[in-house]
């Protein structure tokens, strides 16, 4: 919901003026890494799906403060229904998305349910709980999963029944940036959305938020079906685009990733999560091959240095940055 | 109890009991609210003010007695439910959306109260209409030009006039506001009685207060509690005179004033 300013005498307003900005800078942020890295396009690729899943945390954590070490388990669980939506027939990838999407939906209102129902330490142990009963299945299931081996075998037919999954990944990397593009400029409508303001406001203090008659549970566990959802399109996306699910996409780590990611850009902030999940993968992908061994601890006194000079992640310390900057010279 | 009366009653309390342990901290509390009251609830501190509040409200639950808003029981409904019935309240320690500006604290409530808050999209001419009715809230309590400012940048006494602003956009029956001027700094305090007196006569309200002057300028029946159980009703100077209410607790507050 934004109240922005009644613009005096301002005939003509761009609409959807947020949504389009979403869409042409992913667009451009897509032809940006095409461009820099045209022999890493797996890697963008992987990229992308992951970056769906630190934007489905920000939805449950950045914008409704609920504390979750185990959004991979929605992110997992749809990649292995899409998978094996695939293997049985279904090859249509934009069906497989959505395919994706409804399961990430369903999960993210079980886990909702479970998780929404306390607050703080009981909360981070639930969902932990949840994630690791996940992984546990996906490992027992074998005949669902492939367990340990993972579940391969999945080849979905040509986009628009034109374009094919090739070898260089072109196909995949469009398609996801695409998919990105389009969740990006949803949710930018969607966080500016009564309801999403409604979940900022249980986030900051949810006895208030039941002051002024608002259903406190309901909603968060409505608000984890929609970051279900996203991270079910991202889980989605691994499957199609990788051909294989493994126990890592449902990983306890995975989970733990994402947070770091999301700390990093910035929870609550659209962009923020968009900006970390980015930058800590572009980020690892260089450190690991550069140098193997202390990767881990460079990442550790990079993440040590934005929690001291900027709390609020990297995209509100930018934010604040430029206020100063701009003010300075105003 | 007449029945009229009892349906006429905004807010009606019988027999409220609640304990801790083996303390009783509501003992027994009946009262009534009726449209346009201006009621203040004093009594010394551990009196059971406020845990009489959070029975009202229902962030506790009585032990015995019933809760009746326009003549509906309440008293078995949560909190929220109570407030989309038309009962809203403000905090002792003031809680607002930290991260949100004024204009979307107030907006909140607004569109809970339209049944918007659920909706998953915005639509341009709502937003419009809905800040045109913050504007205008915020006008009434001479906070207009703070709509965009994040709450966390106001003053303390601006900040409790936006917890009292969100509690009038609910447009409730009853309000029931808990110490309102503590806290604030003095030279705030005459922002917030504005504030009070300027409340919309048809809503009923009861104050907590320890602020005598206040009381005595606001109050139109004053009800004291000690104890947890209601020791005296009637009007400010009848309470003042009172030799009772005195020892109990005027008494003390005439001897704090004296030492300040």
């Amino acid at each position: 919901m934004s109240l922005a300013p009644a613009r005096g005498g301002a005939a003509f307003e761009i609409p959807f003026r947020s949504e389009l900005a979403a869409l042409v800078a992913v667009g451009l942020l897509g032809l940006l890494g095409y461009i820099v890295f045209p022999d890493d396009l797996a890697f963008l690729t992987r990229l992308i799906s992951i970056t769906l899943l630190v934007l489905s945390l920000d939805l449950a954590t950045g914008y409704c403060g609920v504390a979750t070490l185990g959004q991979a388990a929605l992110f997992g669980f749809a990649a292995y229904a899409a998978g094996n939506a695939c293997i049985a027939g279904l090859a249509n990838p934009f069906l497989l998305i959505v395919v994706g999407m409804l399961a990430g939906t369903a999960a993210g209102i079980l886990s909702g349910l479970l998780v929404a129902r306390f607050r703080g330490l009981q909360q981070l142990v639930l969902s932990i709980a949840f994630g690791q009963l996940v992984a546990a299945l996906a490992n027992k299931l074998t005949s669902w999963t492939g367990g340990s081996d993972g579940l391969s075998g999945i080849a979905p037919a040509p986009v628009f029944g034109r374009y094919d999954f090739d070898l260089y990944g072109h196909t995949a990397y469009w398609l996801s940036v695409g998919a990105l593009a389009i969740v990006m400029a949803a949710l930018a409508a969607f966080v500016r959305s009564p309801f999403a303001l409604a979940c900022q406001a249980i986030r900051d203090d949810d006895l208030r938020a039941q002051m002024i008659g608002m259903a406190v549970y309901p909603r968060l566990v409505a608000m984890y079906a929609v970051s279900g959802a996203v991270a079910g399109v991202g889980g989605a996306l691994s499957a199609i685009t990788t051909g294989v699910v493994g126990l890592d996409s449902v990983s306890f780590e995975r989970s733990a990733e994402a947070l770091v990611m999301l700390v990093l850009g910035g929870a609550g902030h659209l962009w923020g999560a968009l900006m970390g999940a980015i930058l800590f993968q572009v980020f690892e992908h260089y450190v690991t091959t550069s140098n193997p061994y202390s990767w881990l601890a460079i990442v550790g006194l990079l993440l040590i240095a934005i929690v001291i000079f900027a709390p609020g992640g990297l995209a509100r310390g930018l934010d604040l940055a430029l206020g100063r900057w701009t003010r300075r010279r105003a | 109890m007449d029945e009229e009366a009892r349906l006429s009653a905004a807010l009606q309390i019988q027999g409220l009991a609640r304990h801790f342990g083996g303390v009783m901290v509501t003992n027994d509390v009946s009262l009534e609210l009726f449209a346009g009251d201006r009621v203040a609830l004093i009594g010394p501190n551990g009196a059971g003010k406020t845990t009489l509040v959070n029975l009202i409200s229902g962030h506790l639950k009585p032990n015995g007695g019933a809760i009746l808003l326009e003549g509906r029981d309440v008293t078995h409904m949560n909190a929220a439910h109570r407030v989309r019935l038309g009962l809203a309240r403000t905090f002792q320690i003031t809680r607002l959306f930290r991260s949100l500006t004024v204009g979307e604290n107030i907006a909140l409530p607004i569109l809970q109260r339209r049944g918007f808050s659920r909706r998953l999209l915005s639509r341009r001419r709502e937003e419009r209409a809905i800040r045109q009715t913050c504007e205008a809230l915020l006008d009434e309590l001479h906070l207009a030009q703070f709509i965009d400012t994040p709450v966390g940048e106001l003053a303390y006494g601006q900040q409790r006039l936006v917890d009292i602003a969100i509690g009038l956009a609910l447009e409730p029956r009853v309000l029931l506001l808990d110490e309102p001027a503590a806290g604030v700094p003095h030279d705030e305090a005459p922002l917030i009685l504005g504030a009070i007196a300027r409340l919309r006569p048809e809503i009923a309200v009861m104050m907590i207060e320890h602020d005598m002057d206040l009381v005595f300028r606001f109050a139109r029946r004053v009800l004291v509690l000690a104890e947890g159980r209601l020791i005296f009703a009637g009007s400010p100077s009848e309470v003042a005179a009172d030799p009772g209410v005195r020892r109990a607790y005027l008494g003390s507050y005439a001897h704090a004033r004296g030492e300040a």
